[in-house]
């Protein structure tokens, strides 16, 4: 039984706090307010990752109802989203800190930097169905104002505009689903329903609903067309957030719903079809990045194909109940958020540094920008899957994890790895131009402070690849925690 | 840790910790090159130290870093580990000495990112040797890959680009497929490490396994035969050849191709084990593959006018002579394979060493201008001689003992062609190398005699390697000697022998290239070389040739052709426009609830 905690409700109640104190400082401080706004936000998230921490180590019996039945539960997934947030966000701010100097409205994009997050956190603890869209919608509404943020440029807007539609759609759809089990269920807690179960009849539509509803906001093919205009238009510490962790939130989302129908009370299998999409979402997805000439919008390309291999995993072990299939899925989240988010601010900088998105523009780029190019390199090499870092590791335990399910995971660790190789047809060709010769200096000189996460996110991503001891643990409690059989 | 766990851990990690030193002595290009080399012979040095313990019967092994339940980096000193670590330790000494004539010969440029790259690749290659599981392999094999990147690219032109993208492409895609082998292999034992003889859980799956088994190991043969340079995966190799001279001896003779035809080396006989290739049906397979590569390449070499590119399709052929080897799983195939990583070692980088003596002293790079440079550089040349005569597999130079082992291995396995694959082969090799040795010795000498001692000396010792293995092949803890213990671990019950009085098949391999190099002689001046502005139809053997080189870059272009389109199809599918999203929004819904619905009718 889940003691009651309040504890568990620290994160949240931090990150809102910060959130507001954040607004009210960034406003009230005129000139310095944007960096006070700044500050408040890396104070805030090291905080709430301090927070979620030892959370972990109850092994997934706290819990927290502020009003009565609508309950949070800090289980495995729960510390595992929130500490991959709250550390991404933790980066994003202080690379924000330095990069958007002299920008209008810093006291509004930390205030909604901080809110998206906590929905993210919240999304991971909620331990209801109701709790979930609640904090799924703070994230995405969030993440609509902070797409759009950059008002005065036409891209953005349009971006935004596409953006909220599509999810909005999704949400609806996603909406409709909770509702359908609601109706089947009677109720809306997660582990009662797992429990009581869903008369087939309703639970059909409800599984169709959910997977196509929050697969908007997962980027899954072909609910994916919104990605690339939104992710390359957004300033780059959101579209690091963005590819990072809110399209792993939506998928998360998805996951803990369906999870409702784990542990072989399903009238029937949807995790094959979860496979089957994710093959169709990565090969677009690398296809689609394949010709691209603006950096930021490949990398958005590319993220829809890395959903493509996370959703893999999650499929094949909802199938097959094969643990390490979550895992690899799992631990590719992580690896993912590091490695995608670095790479987007490192193109921020770059960006900054040449003025421009696009390749030929940034060519030569890599040897005088050093500080952020190297890493950029260290996240090329990992999200191709070279080792020792982390995303080499991660695709290896997806493809064990694939294989364990015998001849048809055969041809899923084909199609897992022929994407790995189609993905250099992008990849290689960035990396090679960025480090070429020719080439012009910068027209602005990138400030040092910008490097430092983005430094700090390659270190990770090495140290992780190395020694994935340090992060396994929560890894495995979060497989653990899903609710379909873990390792 | 014990003294001899720190030293096998040493031999791969020195070379890596001889990094930071090359890069802070940036500005101080002798004492750089002095680190470098003190490097390279104490990595040798620390190689050569292992092997008592392997010839005692104890290699020396140590875990050094887990990452999973059955991966980990661990490292093993057996026998086929320390023949490709000592050979090439070796080799570095000789190619860093070289190198620092070659360097400073031409002025070259980045000349510490070059010193730099190149110990990582040599530790890396430590680590490939010395690896005891397939994962530990594989982590260095890509480090290969990454390290030796920067070296392709040296020039920094168009073409060097483009071809370090061709070499990063086809080399990462290998790794791809290596990777995918080696987790159905993990998935399905859980344990991927080398045994002699074969894996012991891999033996014991069951039957209704092997076809997942299969898969893996396809993908292992395809991922290891990219850097093996096995045909049709062969093209990034020429292409590589714009990189520095020794940088193409390095890849060529000693880290890169080696390590591809070490790791299906592994694979067969360390990994699936004798017993399982014949079981997966592979043999016949690698067999026609490799035949088929060893032809055909040697068929490109005669075609070729440019030196490093004539070397750049020798050498493919050559790994195939190693792979067919492995494939014929009997003890004289295993030790002529093994016995060749180091006898074409030897051959190939003295050749290419010449290459590059004449790049820097005369500029020249083409055989059809090499007439009478062999009076201007006659060591020079004299080496190359002896190197071409032992690739050719005349007698007593290292390579006819090893090509040796592996024709006796050929007529013993019962296939009536594999002989006769060997013996076209031998012909081959003496049509295209025979002719340069003639013209180079023919003819006046075009300018006045220059060989600078530091490169002409490396030179002079590998070609001496090539003839004191071949002459002493009882050297202990030498090449011959390691590959001579392979079959009794590999294949319980059996030992090679190699009596080279008694060997039949032998005698008639000499005959056939004795005889062939007489008459190629005696019609020197009559047998014209290939020339750009060849005019007159080709016919015969060089029509062949030239047609599966066109076939060869048809099927590639094709493939690069149909891929590309595929993406710039499915950009049309971006339309930007939001009502064209909603649809996919809605077909996205309709073709799951069809999904459901289906799957639960």
């Amino acid at each position: 039984m889940a003691a009651e905690s309040w504890p568990v409700a620290l994160p949240l109640i931090v990150l809102v706090g910060g959130a507001v104190i954040a607004f009210l400082a960034g406003r009230a401080l005129g000139a310095r307010g944007g960096d006070a706004a700044g500050i408040v936000a890396i104070v805030a998230f090291a905080l709430s990752f301090a927070a979620v921490l030892p959370l972990g180590d109850a092994g997934g019996t706290l819990a927290y109802a502020p009003f009565g039945e609508a309950a949070l539960l800090a289980d495995g997934l729960a510390v595992f989203l929130a500490l991959v947030a709250t550390g991404l966000g933790l980066a994003v701010a202080a690379y924000s800190l330095v990069s958007m100097r002299g920008e209008r409205g810093r006291a509004h994009y930390t205030a909604l930097l901080l809110l998206m997050v906590a929905g993210l956190v919240g999304l991971g603890f909620a331990g209801d169905l109701f709790n979930l869209y609640v904090f799924f919608e703070l994230m995405a509404i969030s993440s609509y104002a902070l797409v759009a943020f950059h008002r005065e440029r036409g891209e953005a807007i349009e971006a935004g505009m596409k953006y909220i539609v599509m999810s909005g759609a999704g949400s609806l759809l996603a909406l409709l689903g909770i509702g359908v089990l609601y109706a089947g269920a009677g109720q809306l807690d997660i582990a009662a329903i797992r429990v009581a179960g869903v008369p087939s009849a309703l639970a059909l539509p409800a599984v169709g609903l959910l997977i196509a509803g929050f697969g908007v906001k997962a980027a899954i093919v072909p609910m994916h067309t919104w990605l690339p205009d939104a992710h390359s238009a957004a300033p780059s510490g959101i579209s690091a957030m963005l590819s990072g962790v809110v399209i792993q939130g939506g998928l998360l989302a998805m996951v803990r719903a369906l999870s409702v129908f784990g542990g072989g009370a399903a009238p029937f299998s949807y995790g094959l079809l979860l496979a089957f999409l994710a093959v169709l979402t990565m090969t677009i997805g690398n296809l689609l990045a394949m010709h691209q000439q603006d950096l930021k919008r490949l990398l958005a390309y590319s993220s829809i194909a890395q959903m493509g291999y996370i959703l893999l995993g999650f499929g094949i072990g909802i199938e097959y109940g094969i643990g390490i299939a979550f895992v690899g899925a799992l631990f590719h989240i992580l690896s993912h958020a590091l490695m995608k988010g670095g790479a987007f601010l490192a193109a921020g900088i770059l960006q900054q540094a040449y003025g421009t998105r696009d390749l030929a523009g940034l060519r030569g780029a890599g040897r005088r920008v050093p500080a952020a190019s190297l890493p950029f390199a260290v996240f090329a090499l990992g999200l191709v899957g070279v080792p020792p870092t982390a995303g080499f590791l991660s695709k290896l335990l997806l493809a064990t994890g694939a294989a364990e399910a015998g001849t048809t995971g055969a041809f899923f660790v084909v199609a897992l790895i022929g994407n790995s190789v189609l993905s250099l047809a992008y990849y290689v060709p960035v990396l090679t131009g960025l480090f070429a010769r020719e080439g012009t200096s910068p027209a602005v000189h990138p400030s040092p402070g910008s490097a430092v996460p983005v430094v700090g996110l390659a270190a990770l991503v090495l140290l992780f690849g190395v020694w994935p001891d340090l992060v396994l643990g929560f890894v495995n409690a979060a497989a653990g925690s899903l609710g379909f059989g873990g390792p | 840790m014990t003294p001899d766990e720190a030293v096998l851990v040493l031999a791969v990690f020195l070379p890596f910790l001889a990094v930071p030193g090359i890069v802070l002595l940036r500005h101080r290009p002798n004492v750089r090159e002095g680190v470098s080399l003190a490097a390279a012979i104490a990595t040798f040095g620390l190689n050569a130290a292992l092997l008592p313990a392997l010839l005692a019967g104890t290699p020396v092994s140590a875990n050094v870093l887990p990452f999973y339940p059955g991966l980990a980096i661990e490292f093993r000193a057996d026998a086929l580990g320390l023949l490709f670590s000592t050979v090439s330790s070796f080799l570095w000494i000789l190619t860093t000495v070289y190198s620092i004539g070659y360097m400073r010969g031409l002025k070259e440029h980045a000349q510490t990112r070059y010193y730099a790259c190149f110990a990582l690749v040599i530790g890396s290659a430590m680590g490939v040797a010395l690896s005891s599981s397939l994962f530990s392999l594989l982590i260095f094999y890509e480090a290969l890959t990454v390290s030796t990147y920067p070296l392709v690219i040296h020039k920094e032109t168009d073409e060097a680009y483009r071809a370090g993208r061709k070499y990063l492409t086809y080399t990462l895609g290998g790794g791809g497929a290596i990777l995918a082998g080696l987790a159905i292999v993990y998935a399905l034992a859980g344990d991927v490490s080398f045994a002699a003889g074969g894996n012991a859980s891999l033996a014991g799956l069951p039957p209704t396994a092997l076809g997942v088994l299969q898969v893996a190991a396809g993908l292992l043969i395809a991922g290891f035969g990219v850097k093996s340079t096995l045909m049709p995966l062969h093209g990034w190799l020429p292409t590589a050849m714009i990189a520095p001279t020794p940088v193409s001896g390095l890849l060529h003779a000693v880290a890169v191709v080696k390590a591809g035809v070490f790791g299906i080396v592994r694979t067969l006989l360390f990994l699936l084990g004798p017993g399982l290739t014949v079981t997966l049906g592979l043999q016949p397979g690698m067999l026609a593959v490799a035949s088929f590569t060893i032809l055909v390449a040697s068929l490109f070499a005669l075609l070729q006018d440019n030196l490093k590119l004539l070397l750049a399709y020798s050498t493919v052929s050559q790994l195939s002579y190693i792979v067919l080897g492995a494939a014929l799983l009997s003890p004289n195939g295993i030790v002529g394979s093994a016995a060749h990583i180091a006898a074409h070692a030897f051959a190939k980088l003295t050749m290419f060493f010449v290459a590059g003596i004449l790049l820097v002293e005369t500029g020249k790079t083409r055989i059809s201008e090499l007439r009478g440079v062999g009076r201007q550089m006659p060591g020079t040349m004299a080496a190359f001689a002896v190197a071409a005569l032992a690739l050719i597999g005349i007698p007593p130079l290292a390579p006819f003992v090893s090509k040796g082992y592996l024709a006796a291995g050929a007529a013993e396995s019962g296939a009536v062609l594999l002989p006769l694959v060997l013996a076209a082969s031998a012909v081959l090799n003496v049509a295209y190398f025979l002719p340069i040795v003639v013209r180079a010795f023919g003819g006046a000498s075009p300018g006045p005699r220059k060989e600078r001692g530091t490169m002409l000396a490396p030179l002079v010792a590998t070609a001496a390697g090539a003839v004191v293995l071949g002459v002493w092949t009882g050297l202990p803890g030498g090449p011959f000697a390691l590959a001579g213990s392979l079959p009794s671990a590999i294949l319980p019950g059996h030992a090679a022998g190699f009596d080279p009085l008694a060997m039949d098949s032998l005698l008639e391999l000499g005959l056939v290239a004795a005889a062939a190099a007489v008459v190629v002689a005696v019609s020197a001046r009559r047998l014209e070389m290939p020339s750009p502005k060849r005019t007159a139809p080709e016919r015969g053997i060089l029509w062949l040739g030239r047609t599966l080189a066109e076939g060869f870059s048809a099927v590639y272009a094709s493939v690069v052709a149909s891929v590309d389109g595929l993406g710039r199809r499915a950009r049309r599918t971006q339309t930007g426009d939001l009502n064209w999203n909603a649809i996919g929004l809605a077909l996205g819904l309709l073709l799951v609830l069809a999904w459901l619905l289906g799957g639960s009718a």
